[in-house]
């Protein structure tokens, strides 16, 4: 992998669906260790370019490319194998069962007993689970045995977002993160999002609110009818910029096509992000 | 944020993470809602009547409930993984009848009589998966056709007689005694519920169970494949059910057309008393366990006591509701919803 390249570069990407054109000629990038906040009304291709990425809907023209590769996403399999992971607004976590069995869920580590049979090593999964929890995500964990639908939202998006980490994600997508959660949570989701751009994961955030993008975000594309109206770094755009570009008062604010940055690493970037932040 | 950022060493095993006080009473009444129940019973029996609590007593009991043990613990994954499997006393007896009619019709050797009851046993609950995976029927309607079905092949094959008196090797596991004293069929029931307790707890089989009956939708989402695992269960419940059956038949040393009759009823009973869920996702295998010896006891006092044997239906009935409902004053919340 060339050091310039972005971890994630989408070109001219088309999408139809029968006469409706979802995605027009869009381009996207994201960085290793950058978030990108996505946002734009309903209908504005915000989904669309979500699944595109994650080859839900492969598309009808444009390029992809993954750390400078020409690659070709065309399910959910090639995107994982990628590093590429989505968190939905549901979660996809089996309610009943505690944290460590959801972060390990398909990936248990076992351990050998009599030299023939592997059985679950759950001590080890507690363990390493509440590691990732609490030296990772920063969260307060220990000792939790009880399923995580007694817990709360914020707990639960911690989890699910440890299973990305342990699965050793590049890039994190989030879709509505902070939309059903008390505001402490919210400022917990996103110290943890700092956390994953701290240790180089793309992570592209999906919402509403303009509020939780503005104290989050690295960077903010805005999506309008399927193009892309809006690209620059948080500190060259206004929320009021943002809602005028959303709605279509503004024709287009387009600041950075590529990241800013194209000779330096992924750590470097990240300070650089850090230091923008006016949080 | 007030984030707690221990050191390393923190994060070392702690053994006494799980002790009792750290989860609420109303889980441990759950857990150990059937036992309570058999202790309580067990008290009043004594005073009631001072014949019961005896060895001779007792090993009945233990050796009646075996059976349901044996069917319990593979009703309890099957249950456990969002299924329902109507047909294991159809099963039971269709087990027992093949191993009957092969030593009675055929030169088969019995041992290998013995061991085509688990193969058979084995096979119904294949068919059983493959209607429910592949057919895709609701788990209820798919096993309710094979109870009829099964329950059906068995009365057609022995025509309404029955057959009876069988050698010492097809009666081994029902009637055999260690040391002239432990029933057989206890040690092959504990030991049933050993492998459950296992597998539920230390296996992939057992966790991806619970994921698959907790949540499909995120189950599916981690890779488990989820008609894969819906077969093993069944597969695993058909073949619990042969050994049921090769036990009842050691046990009864006769077989007849009717034959296990009922067993689902008392078998889902039992799973369902011993606390787990009947949407699915919490497993209580020594609930199970606990829920097959208490409603044994439950038609051994009865009979003890002189209660006749319909009232007993009634008085059982009566019972269930009762320890279900105060599982749901405890209000202890096993799932998000159901």
């Amino acid at each position: 992998m060339a050091p310039q390249s972005p971890l994630l570069e989408l070109t001219s990407i088309t999408k139809r669906f029968g006469g409706l054109r979802a995605l027009d000629a869009v381009d996207f990038v994201i960085d290793a260790g950058e978030v990108v906040a996505l946002v734009g009304e309903n209908g504005a291709g915000k989904s669309t370019l979500i699944k595109v990425i994650t080859g839900i809907y492969p598309p009808e023209g444009g390029r992809i490319r993954f750390r400078g590769e020409p690659v070709e996403i065309r399910n959910r399999r090639d995107s994982q194998a990628l590093g590429i992971e989505v968190l939905y607004q549901d979660l996809s976590l089996v309610g009943v069962m505690n944290a460590a069995q959801n972060v390990f869920l398909g990936k248990e580590l076992t351990k050998r007993y009599l030299g023939i049979f592997d059985l679950l090593d759950n001590e080890r999964m507690r363990v390493e689970a509440e590691r990732i929890l609490m030296e990772e995500l920063g969260m307060d964990f220990k000792g939790r045995w009880e399923p995580i639908f007694q817990m709360s939202g914020g707990q639960r998006q911690a989890i699910a977002l440890a299973r990305a980490i342990y699965a050793q994600a590049s890039l994190v997508i989030l879709d509505e993160p902070m939309a059903s959660l008390g505001v402490e949570e919210i400022e917990r989701t996103i110290a943890i999002i700092k956390r994953l751009r701290d240790a180089n994961v793309g992570v592209i955030v999906i919402s509403h609110n303009l509020e939780h993008v503005f104290a989050v975000a690295d960077r903010l594309v805005v999506l309008r009818r399927g193009a892309k109206v809006g690209d620059a770094p948080k500190g060259e755009m206004s929320p009021e910029e943002a809602i005028a570009l959303m709605v279509g008062r503004l024709e287009r604010k387009i600041v950075s096509p590529a990241p800013a940055r194209t000779d330096g690493t992924g750590e470097e970037h990240a300070h650089g992000g850090g230091s923008a932040d006016p949080l | 944020m007030a984030a707690v950022q221990p050191t390393p060493s923190e994060f070392r095993s702690r053994p006494f993470d799980r002790l009792f006080w750290q989860r609420p009473l109303s889980y441990w009444l759950t857990l150990f809602g059937p036992w309570i129940g058999i202790l309580v019973f067990g008290v009043f029996m004594v005073f009631m009547r001072e014949d019961w609590f005896t060895v001779v007593n007792v090993r009945n009991i233990l050796i009646q409930a075996s059976v349901f043990i044996v069917l319990a613990v593979g009703m309890t994954f099957v249950i456990t993984g969002g299924g329902i499997d109507l047909s294991v006393g159809a099963m039971t007896g269709a087990s027992a009848l093949t191993v009957a009619w092969l030593v009675k019709f055929t030169g088969l050797p019995d041992l290998l009589a013995v061991l085509a009851a688990f193969v058979v046993g084995a096979l119904m609950g294949a068919i059983n998966g493959l209607i429910v995976t592949r057919l895709k029927m609701p788990d209820f309607i798919a096993t309710l056709a094979t109870w009829i079905t099964f329950g059906g092949v068995v009365l057609v094959i022995i025509e309404g007689h029955t057959l009876f008196r069988f050698s010492d090797t097809v009666r081994f596991l029902g009637r055999y005694r260690v040391f002239d004293q432990i029933p057989m069929a206890v040690i092959v029931a504990v030991l049933v519920a050993i492998l459950g307790h296992v597998l539920m707890t230390r296996s992939r089989f057992g966790r991806y169970t619970i994921a698959i009956g907790g949540d499909r939708k995120a189950a599916v989402e981690a890779g488990i494949p989820v008609e894969r695992y819906k077969m093993f269960h069944y597969m695993f419940m058909g073949t619990l059910a042969g050994l049921a059956g090769v036990i009842m038949l050691g046990r009864l040393n006769a077989v007849h057309g009717l034959v296990g009759e009922g067993y689902e009823i008392h078998t889902i009973a039992s799973v369902i008393i011993g606390g787990t869920a009947l949407y699915g996702g919490v497993p209580r295998i020594w609930g199970s366990v606990g829920g097959a010896l208490l409603l044994g006891m439950l038609a051994n006092a009865l009979t003890f006591l002189g209660i006749h044997y319909f009232v007993q239906y009634v008085l059982s009935g009566i019972i269930i509701v009762i320890i279900v409902l105060v599982y749901s004053l405890l209000g202890y919340r096993q799932r998000p919803e159901g």
